[in-house]
């Protein structure tokens, strides 16, 4: 088990488009572990690989983590992701361990579906609505080097998360 | 009937806009526009109004401003010719320094290019302070020119800066 360092940014793997993953699971066992470990040690819903340096096309989401409930597939290692179809609009407002503290709303698509390698190295379908699906996309966002804060359009619509 | 630009600031608290708005609706001033925003604790409301006693507004925004402990400025509002719809985004993100928002502003003040709206947001929390910058122009000139000399001068004070050309179509 390792629970590892969360990038914020400025820090550079968090901009670069990540590789794709190897056709060999024992390539990547390690970062699918190290990123879980890391996720269950934060409050947060979805991780990205070149949040804890690994600029590789790996993600971990689980929306069963959310607030309220909602719609989901529970843990979802996803390697390689690719989003075949997008559907629909919707906003939610979405953080993210990178940029700790701030809050803005994103529009995304509310449906998606995605081809994906599991921990397995099997190849897998998804079909995600809602905030699964949004979870999806921001951590896909990651793979490409996109922050959220990327898709804000006015500085001031990022606000500081609100104290409970 | 003369419109004036109205521009109060000071430290913000309830009730600010609610006093404001009052003492120009009981005068028959029409509120056109407003601007209203907070920076850290400050208030500053820039509003447009059209109508009224000239004499009597002023008297009465200068009591309300004193009464509010607000600055208050009122100036006659320009006519303008063409409205300015912005046709490039521009964003800028990057660790925070003295000068970035300079930086971007003369290169497209450079270009003939007119800010339309600005805002910027400082991120504290992360390793090192992350500042943000949205703003839209609008720009008369070769697009491309421009987003070759933002990205260049964002460099320069160590900002990624991203130019999108606005465009909108009929749905």
């Amino acid at each position: 088990m390792a629970v590892r360092k969360i990038l914020t940014v400025p820090h550079p793997i968090l901009r670069q488009v990540a590789t794709p993953a190897s056709h060999s699971p024992a390539d990547w066992e390690q970062i699918v572990t190290d990123l879980w470990d890391t996720l269950d040690d934060h409050i947060g819903v979805g991780i990205a690989a070149p949040q804890i340096g690994e600029s590789v096309r790996i993600v971990a989401v689980d929306a069963s983590r959310a607030k309220r409930p909602v719609p989901n597939h529970g843990r979802l290692t996803l390697v390689n992701p690719v989003i075949v179809e997008k559907e629909g609009r919707i906003s939610f407002r979405e953080g993210c361990l990178s940029v700790p503290d701030y809050v803005a709303h994103i529009e995304r698509a509310a449906r998606i579906v995605l081809t994906y390698f599991d921990a397995y190295g099997q190849p897998m379908t998804l079909d995600a609505v809602g905030f699964e699906a949004v979870v999806i996309q921001h951590e896909i966002d990651h793979l490409d080097g996109i922050l959220f804060i990327d898709r804000v359009r006015r500085a001031r619509d990022l606000k500081p998360r609100p104290k409970i | 009937m003369t419109r004036r630009l109205l521009t109060f600031t000071g430290a913000d608290r309830p009730g600010l806009i609610a006093a404001i708005a009052r003492v120009l609706a009981n005068l028959g001033a029409d509120i056109e526009d407003v601007s209203m925003t907070r920076l850290s604790g400050n208030f500053a409301l820039m509003l447009l109004a059209r109508g009224g006693d000239p004499e009597k507004l002023e008297c009465e925004l200068r009591r309300i401003s004193e009464e509010l402990g607000l600055r208050c400025h009122i100036d006659e509002a320009v006519e303008e010719s063409n409205r300015q719809e912005p046709n490039m985004f521009v964003s800028a993100v990057g660790p925070n320094r003295v000068g970035i928002v300079a930086t971007i502003a003369e290169v497209l003040a450079r270009h003939g290019v007119n800010i339309v709206e600005m805002t910027t947001q400082l991120i504290e929390k992360t390793e090192v302070p992350i500042y943000l910058v949205r703003l839209e122009g609008r720009a008369d000139c070769d697009l491309i020119a421009v987003e070759q000399e933002l990205v260049a001068a964002g460099q320069s004070v160590g900002v990624e800066v991203r130019v999108e050309q606005i465009e909108s179509e009929e749905l």
